[in-house]
């Protein structure tokens, strides 16, 4: 439509990029609500490679990973009217993306939403003997990693991929601060399991 | 700030993702040279963040997926979502001639009187009316020679042509509220013998037509001419339907067809619609 382009074209005219690295998150949110497609280029310039990085550790997979990218910034576009402050904009941005990639697969999001029982669990203590993850290379852990449940390599990217806090995961995840800590401690302890099979059996 | 040990076994994830605050690292760090758990545990956490990020490898975002985005954005525009539509309408209130607010009510309340008043044709009355009130508001939504706040809207980047809409379902939607409004009164007072509903298929058809015509005139020959044509075609329809002129049953029937509401009405105004708003300037003409 016609008014589409009028109105981008006045954007771009009146904003220029270099004034956009000066703009907070927030900032530029609001500009995207109002229909400012260089402030949606400018988060996506902020984000999106962490973005595709915690959506590769979800899906396993490039392509997809890049085609949820595609559907979290068409959704923040639409959406970003309804962002209220309440968390930040990376956070927000990493539940669009942790819904979008849920809502395509729905079967996972079930054993994924319902790890619960496994939150239940108490926290086994560690045991001053453990110290096999140190000693295995980054390369090895990491293949480890993908055999991980969605939920695990979930909150493990969140933590250190997208690097949120314990609350910041607590709102992605919509499930109490207690339940993050926990999940984390049970990754964890689910890629030690897998390093050690054998030493898990005879305990 | 001082941490436990099991404060500090909490922390250890996030002290490794570093995203703790300064306060929080120095506090765990401090506990880290006192506590050898914790520091072995501390060292695992470290494994566990590269091994993290070695299974999540810096992506290189491909150019493509930024364009696809700008792709679906152009086209998910088409159909705007509902607090845009609606922040447009409000904007356009006080920018419609007041007058038109105020003359369709007049018009329409002197008519319910009216009709209250008479004891026969009661009906009739709010049939004619509501129609011919109507388009003549909608003759003035949009004249571009005489609307200085139009230059102000244009000068905000919105297209005339959603302007031109906005406007148009405002007038016509106040319009036909008020027309049901007047329909209602009459059926609840029993004067005329018809349901509210039959009453609104007596005027709902017309009114969209009308309006149609007056706003396709209005836009190519200007509000007076809009108004003028209006008045005339109604005069005209109002004339015909008068038992003093004498119709062939073939011109009956098409005026009866055109007196109603029913499916012929409803496309035939879209149609003239869709012309008047195709036929708008650009918005470089105005500018
Ligand atoms: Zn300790």
């Amino acid at each position: 439509m016609m008014s589409l382009h009028s109105r981008r074209h006045v954007w771009r005219a009146t904003a220029s990029p270099q004034s956009f690295t000066t703009l907070e998150d927030v900032e530029l949110l609001q500009r995207v609500a109002m229909g400012d497609q260089a402030a949606l280029d400018a988060l996506y310039a902020r984000h999106a490679a962490v973005l595709l990085r915690y959506l590769r550790q979800l899906t396993r997979d490039t392509l997809e990973a890049e085609e949820i990218l595609q559907d979290t910034f068409v959704a923040a576009w639409t959406s970003a009217k309804r962002f209220e402050g309440r968390s930040t904009v990376r956070t927000w941005l990493c539940s669009i993306a942790r819904r979008q990639w849920r809502d395509r697969h729905r079967r996972h999001a079930l054993d994924l939403d319902q790890n619960t029982d496994l939150d239940q669990l108490t926290d086994p203590a560690p045991t001053p003997d453990e110290d096999v993850l140190e000693a295995v290379a980054a390369e090895e852990l990491g293949a480890l990693v993908e055999r991980l449940s969605p939920a695990h390599r979930d909150v493990l990217a969140l933590a250190f991929v997208d690097e949120l806090s314990y609350a910041e995961i607590a709102q992605v995840l919509d499930v109490p601060v207690g339940t993050v800590k926990s999940r984390l401690n049970h990754a964890k302890q689910a890629l030690k399991k897998l390093l050690s099979p054998r030493e898990e059996i005879k305990r | 700030m001082k941490l436990d040990h099991a404060e500090t076994r909490e922390q250890l994830a996030a002290f490794a993702a570093g995203t703790l605050s300064a306060e929080e690292r120095a506090a765990v760090a401090a506990h880290l040279r006192e506590c050898a758990v914790c520091a072995r545990e501390a060292a695992e956490w470290a494994s566990i963040r590269g091994a993290v990020r070695q299974a999540a490898p810096e992506a290189i975002l491909r150019p493509h997926v930024l364009s696809n985005i700008h792709a679906r954005i152009a086209t998910a525009e088409t159909h705007f979502n509902a607090p845009v539509l609606w922040q447009l309408l409000l904007a356009q209130v006080p920018l419609v001639r007041r007058q038109i607010w105020t003359a369709s009510a007049l018009v329409l309340t002197l008519g319910v009187g009216v009709t209250l008043a008479l004891r026969y044709g009661a009906d009739a009355f709010l049939v004619l009316l509501a129609p011919l009130v109507a388009a003549i508001g909608i003759a003035f939504i949009y004249s571009p020679e005489n609307d200085a706040p139009l230059e102000i809207t244009l000068a905000t980047p919105t297209s005339p042509r959603l302007i031109l809409l906005a406007r148009l379902t405002l007038v016509f939607g106040y319009n036909f509220l008020l027309g049901l409004l007047c329909s209602t009164l009459i059926a609840l007072n029993g004067h005329a013998m018809v349901a509210v509903q039959l009453l609104l298929m007596q005027w709902l058809g017309p009114m969209l037509l009308l309006s149609a015509i007056s706003l396709a005139a209005s836009l190519r020959l200007g509000s007076t001419a809009g108004v003028g044509i209006a008045v005339t075609l109604w005069g005209v329809r109002v004339m015909m339907t008068s038992s003093a002129v004498q119709l062939n049953l073939a011109m009956q029937q098409s005026l009866a067809v055109l007196n109603s509401t029913n499916v012929f009405t409803v496309v035939l105004a879209a149609l003239i619609l869709l012309v008047a708003v195709g036929w708008l300037p650009n918005q470089e003409q105005f500018a």
